[in-house]
């Protein structure tokens, strides 16, 4: 009796010690500049770099309107590695916010967009006219991923070089306002907006003419662990963007058709812009592993 | 007033006559080129061998890389006639080094040897020849391979496009034992030059060739 309840005092011991360990595991911190691919699936064995990218400034003309991006937005993740030229698989951030939601404010607002007296539906028309004397006249544009962070690609080569396309994304607009409702999108997850944003030259049909990027500058930080690229300019100009769909929820078969003509929607390629100023950081699962284990 | 008009169109017709015989002359001059053994002109495949001066660095300035090999050879290299050749070189025994803020090794990165299979061809430029090295298949020089696995940041692969052109401080052009040759920066022409995918890159250090085989130790030039 006495033997058996050592062993199960052992075997408790024993399980405790793991736990610990593998709290202590779970619990290790990354330090430094490593800190800001927390949110990378470094442990996930099929990841094997991390990306950090942050987009300080730039604009997107989709239709006619042009945003200015004042608000940063971060793309986060993980990828492979890959032979030369090809894409790499992207993985999701681990807290879900693969592109973070950043709102861009649309110049002219709900008047750019829509006009009360020119509604014809009278529930609608009083809806407008109540959002506009409550002064909910501003319109919040953001960027959101149509469809899964694995349809993200990128071309870490191209990346580093600054040629080529960089960066492949499915995306959609979501357009903000009390009167829009919570779903009034440019794009769908089955319609989405193309990007395939590069720091070389753009070869755009007409009327958009060839635009160049910038592949910024290099500088390794964290004993040269980690690899900073600052002042990269990504740009695509020869994306087409969809209608929109849903504004205004029940009465989008009224709203969809309002705001698309005045933002110029549907958008055939070559008339839309999206320029976007990053501070780009990447690293290795290796290294972040080996961070996590220094700092237990 | 007819001879007025066909004074100038004479006059330049002329002219174009004289550039294109000038240019015909400067092609004919390049094609004329060749490798010379005790002043003649070769007229069969020489081998040719090279040894290592030094360390080499293959500095890439714009994205802060530079590539240090310890070791240099060259197995293979034939001078062929025409003042054409084709070389293999080998550069080994590599580390990667950061340019800014300071050099600094990136010891986790570990870059794998380089082999450049290269044709060249003689080029005369304000009177001093040079031999312009371009890939002796494709587009590449060669490729560079990093570490993976290792905590590396550099991409597992970058290609090397363009050519290199060597120049022999000394003179390509004189009869010598041994050229101790170098890439000439710049290049000759725009266009010319190494790229680390799309980026400048310089190779600074030097190797010298020296016939071998059958007119092992005998004097060599070219002359484009």
């Amino acid at each position: 009796m006495r033997s058996r309840l050592g062993v199960l005092g052992a075997a408790m011991m024993a399980a405790s010690l793991i736990a610990l360990v593998l709290a202590g595991s779970a619990s290790a911190k990354l330090t430094g500049e490593f800190t800001r691919f927390a949110q990378c699936p470094y442990t996930n064995p099929e990841v094997h770099r991390c990306l950090h990218s942050v987009t300080t400034g730039g604009t997107v003309k989709l239709g006619s309107k042009t945003v200015t991006i004042t608000n940063p937005a971060t793309l986060q993740g993980g990828y492979q590695d890959v032979e030369e030229g090809q894409f790499s698989k992207f993985f999701a951030a681990k807290n879900g916010e693969t592109l973070s939601k950043a709102p861009q404010k649309v110049p002219g607002g709900l008047a750019g967009l829509v006009s009360c007296p020119g509604i014809s539906n009278f529930i609608l028309r009083a809806a407008c006219e109540w959002t506009f004397e409550n002064g909910l006249t501003g319109v919040n544009s953001t960027l959101e991923l149509a469809g899964s962070s694995n349809d993200i690609e990128i071309n870490e080569l191209n990346l580093a070089l600054g040629e080529g396309v960089t960066l492949k994304m499915k995306l959609k607009v979501r357009l903000e306002n009390p009167l829009l409702g919570s779903s009034c999108y440019v794009g769908t997850s089955s319609k989405p907006i193309l990007w395939e944003l590069r720091s070389d030259t753009t070869n755009p049909p007409p009327p958009n003419k060839p635009i160049t990027g910038n592949p910024g500058t290099i500088t390794f930080l964290e004993k040269a662990r980690v690899l900073r690229l600052n002042g990269v300019e990504l740009v695509d100009n020869a994306w087409a963007a969809p209608a929109t769909n849903g504004c205004g929820g029940i009465f989008s078969f009224i709203l969809d058709p309002i705001v698309s003509a005045a933002s110029g929607l549907p958008s055939a390629a070559g008339n839309n812009t999206a320029i976007l100023k990053n501070t780009v950081h990447t690293t290795t699962s290796f290294a972040l592993n080996q961070n996590d284990q220094e700092n237990p | 007033m007819s001879r007025r008009k066909w004074g100038p169109r004479a006059f330049f017709s002329c002219l174009l006559v004289v550039l294109a015989l000038t240019m015909l002359t400067t092609a004919s001059a390049n094609a004329e080129g060749n490798w010379r053994i005790e002043g003649k002109n070769i007229s069969e495949s020489t081998t040719i061998t090279g040894q290592g001066e030094g360390v080499y660095a293959f500095l890439v300035p714009s994205r802060n890389v530079e590539l240090v090999f310890q070791s240099f050879a060259m197995d293979e290299g034939f001078l062929l006639p025409n003042g054409t050749s084709y070389k293999v070189f080998l550069f080994t025994e590599g580390k990667v080094y950061t340019l800014s803020p300071a050099l600094e090794e990136i010891s986790s990165c570990k870059v794998g040897n380089l082999t450049f299979k290269v044709k060249g061809e003689l080029v005369l430029h304000n009177g001093i020849t040079y031999e312009l090295l371009s890939p002796a298949e494709g587009t590449l020089l060669t490729t560079t391979t990093y570490s993976s696995g290792t905590g590396c940041p550099l991409p597992k692969t970058v290609p090397i496009p363009g050519s290199l052109v060597l120049e022999d401080p000394g003179g390509l052009q004189s009869e010598a034992v041994s050229h101790l040759v170098e890439q000439t920066p710049g290049g000759l022409f725009p266009g010319h030059g190494m790229l680390f995918g799309t980026h400048p890159m310089e190779l600074d250090g030097s190797f010298s060739l020296e016939l071998t085989g059958e007119h092992k130790g005998q004097k060599w030039s070219g002359v484009g």
